[in-house]
């Protein structure tokens, strides 16, 4: 799993992300705006749910990708009939 | 009386005459017609006009800010799309894009029900006709699935309409909300669901706009599902279904495109997916709601065909339709991936571009309403857009691996094309309170507060850290992607075949034998009778009569033969003839 991860781009993503939480915790303390749900009272929620929602979205992409996705080459077989 | 010009009536003239005197020099006329149309939608003033009458049937006209709002930017993106197709020679794809303008802009200002069905159709027409344009085998089958679906639409709507005149007397188009669960309600809503791509009822849009040309995709990416937005919050605002199936469809758009290698194909089903924010928004109905539809709308139809325009771009200089096969596009041309990375972080809604103030409206209407359900479904399709659009088609087309392929520059007018819309983007993410003024509804919202822009930043962050790390599972592969339409497709074969198995020989046995006396007896009898009548009357009097003016002229010759004196005498005689006339009528 480890030596598939485009290395470079994944440390430069990290950095962006540290940064972005640190930002988020500063904004935790001076602003305080209006929260219309519970579970954006948690800390850095934006972030959280970015992780687990793109690796939700990978997941539901593969098992949909296993049950529609064809070869190329059977194109008329389902369209043009 | 009419008091205004309505703004759709030039276009339409010049489209057709577009098409009949066709020479290229005649872009320049249709660009010209495009802004033509902006500038008289401008000058509008707030009100119902009429007074176009046929046989006692008044076509109504309301120009409210709703109308104007979407009004304005179908007029806008006709004139940029003709402005990027303006090295065409092709007189189908001109004027069939400036019609269909035309038609978007008569479906917005529509106030009586006839006329906006008429445009409605015109939309299906005029996008066939593009689809068509593209002169391909897939093109011409996607055209006739396309048509049929739209079919459906139109009828839909034309009896739900026929319905409510029946039982309401002729009604005008408006909020349709106090019929609710009555029959015309809900053949003009599926009517309306059809057009604005609603899953299960979305596979003709991914279908038939990558078959098109590149020219012909930048208008269908537009008109037909936004006509159907604006639809929507005009008649529906507020209907609850809406804003579950759109919460859905933002997120089903997104599965779908993360898994495409066409890269307009997968543009296709960002249109699902942005559509789904906006009749989200139509459905939760709320002002801000509302606002938030018309405003993801405009943006949407800014960026997106900026997105179809580059991604044209890419197809134009390469000749390349499969994200697999390209790679490192940004050192052939850094321009044209610089105008789409405008594009892709604005239909992801990046801070600084359109699509962050646009989309974050109805996000934030939907917690205000204390709906979680299709606030985290929305919130994950824009995960969803980021992966696949920025992350995904971004990488692998513009950077990655650089592959073998030929390169042809790009003309200027598509260069300058994609610069205004960019400059577009850029312009409302910069201005939200300037762009805010143009909403149909008053509201007071501010995007740019600090834990909202953080937020978004913070999101997209990580996205982009889950996308460099499953970058090798989800690299585009050589596929094509089955959607509902395999349903219907499946069925119709399925029935063809039941026909050619059961029907058949059914026919030629058993139903032929029973008619054949008739056939041989009464029509063979009638087939002579019309033969004698044909042959012997029409046939000789065919044949006779040239020869008989041949010899009425020889005979006129011999007669008048240039003497004065049988003139003088036929004159005398006329005379004489006209005087006794006179007698007898007296």
């Amino acid at each position: 799993m480890w030596d598939k991860v485009d290395k470079p781009n994944f440390y430069k993503a990290f950095i962006v992300v540290l940064i972005a939480f640190l930002l988020s915790l500063i904004g935790e303390f001076y602003f305080h705006e209006e929260k219309h749900f519970a579970f954006e009272r948690i800390p850095f929620f934006e972030g959280i749910f970015g992780l687990l929602g793109a690796l939700f979205l990978f997941i539901v992409v593969k098992v949909t990708g296993v049950l529609v996705s064809k070869k190329e080459e059977d194109y008329d077989k389902y369209y043009s009939s | 009386m009419i008091n205004i010009i309505p703004p759709s009536v030039p276009a339409l003239f010049v489209g057709v005459f577009i098409y009949f005197f066709y020479r290229k020099s005649l872009n320049y006329l249709a660009l010209f017609t495009a802004l033509l149309t902006f500038l008289l939608i401008i000058q509008l003033q707030p009100g119902i006009y009429g007074g176009f009458k046929i046989l006692n049937y008044e076509f109504l006209m309301k120009v409210d800010k709703l109308s104007l709002f979407f009004a304005y930017v179908f007029s806008l993106i006709g004139f940029i799309g003709l402005l990027y197709a303006l090295q065409v020679e092709d007189r189908l794809q001109i004027s069939a894009g400036l019609l269909y303008m035309a038609c978007a802009v008569g479906v917005a200002f529509a106030y009586d029900w006839l006329s906006f069905y008429l445009f409605w159709e015109g939309l299906a027409v005029f996008a066939v006709l593009l689809v068509i344009a593209a002169r391909t085998r897939e093109a011409y089958f996607s055209s006739i699935r396309y048509i049929l679906v739209h079919a459906v639409s139109g009828l839909s709507l034309l009896l739900g309409m026929l319905i409510l005149w029946y039982y309401q007397g002729m009604t005008t188009v408006e909020n349709l909300r106090s019929l609710s669960y009555s029959l015309p309600y809900y053949l003009i809503l599926f009517s309306f669901i059809i057009n604005a791509a609603v899953p299960p009822l979305n596979a003709w849009l991914p279908d038939s706009y990558p078959n098109s040309t590149i020219y012909g995709s930048v208008f269908l990416s537009a008109f037909t599902t936004k006509s159907a937005v604006y639809a929507l919050v005009r008649v529906f605002p507020g209907e609850y279904l809406l804003a579950i199936a759109g919460a859905i469809m933002a997120f089903y758009g997104v599965v779908y495109a993360t898994l495409e290698n066409n890269p307009r194909r997968l543009l296709s089903y960002h249109i699902i997916s942005q559509v789904g924010f906006m009749v989200c928004g139509a459905g939760l109905g709320s002002a801000e709601a509302l606002n938030g539809a018309g405003a993801h709308a405009f943006a949407h139809i800014i960026y997106k065909g900026l997105l179809f325009m580059s991604a044209g771009a890419v197809i134009y200089a390469t000749g390349i339709q499969k994200i697999h096969l390209l790679g490192g596009f940004a050192r052939k041309n850094p321009w044209i991936a610089l105008y789409f990375f405008i594009g892709a972080l604005s239909i992801s809604g990046v801070p600084l571009t359109s699509g962050f103030v646009s989309k974050s409206i109805t996000i934030h209407a939907a917690s205000l309403l204390h709906r979680p359900f299709e606030y985290i479904l929305m919130e994950l399709a824009s995960i969803g857009t980021f992966f696949s659009i920025v992350c995904k088609m971004g990488y692998y087309i513009f950077f990655g691996k650089e592959k073998n392929y030929e390169y042809k520059p790009v003309p200027w007018n598509m260069h300058l094309a994609m610069i205004i819309a960019s400059l577009l983007c850029i312009l409302i993410g910069l201005f939200p309170q300037v762009y805010y003024k143009f909403l149909p509804y008053s509201m007071h919202y501010e995007p740019y507060t600090y834990q909202h822009t953080v937020g978004v930043i913070s999101l997209f962050a990580s996205v982009a850290l889950i996308f460099f790390a499953v970058r090798e599972y989800i690299a585009p592969k050589p596929k094509i992607n089955l959607d509902t339409d395999w349903f219907y497709i499946t069925t119709g074969r399925f029935i063809y075949r039941a026909m050619n198995y059961i029907l058949e020989p059914l026919e030629y046995k058993y139903i032929g034998e029973f008619y054949r006396p008739l056939v041989d007896r009464l029509l063979v009898a009638f087939r002579n009778l019309f033969n004698l009548f044909n042959d012997g009357l029409l046939f000789s009097l065919n044949r006779s009569f040239p020869e008989n003016i041949y010899t009425f002229a020889v005979k006129k010759t011999q007669f008048f033969d240039g003497s004065l004196l049988k003139y003088l005498q036929i004159f005398i005689l006329a005379i004489i003839i006209f005087y006794l006339l006179g007698l007898i009528s007296f």
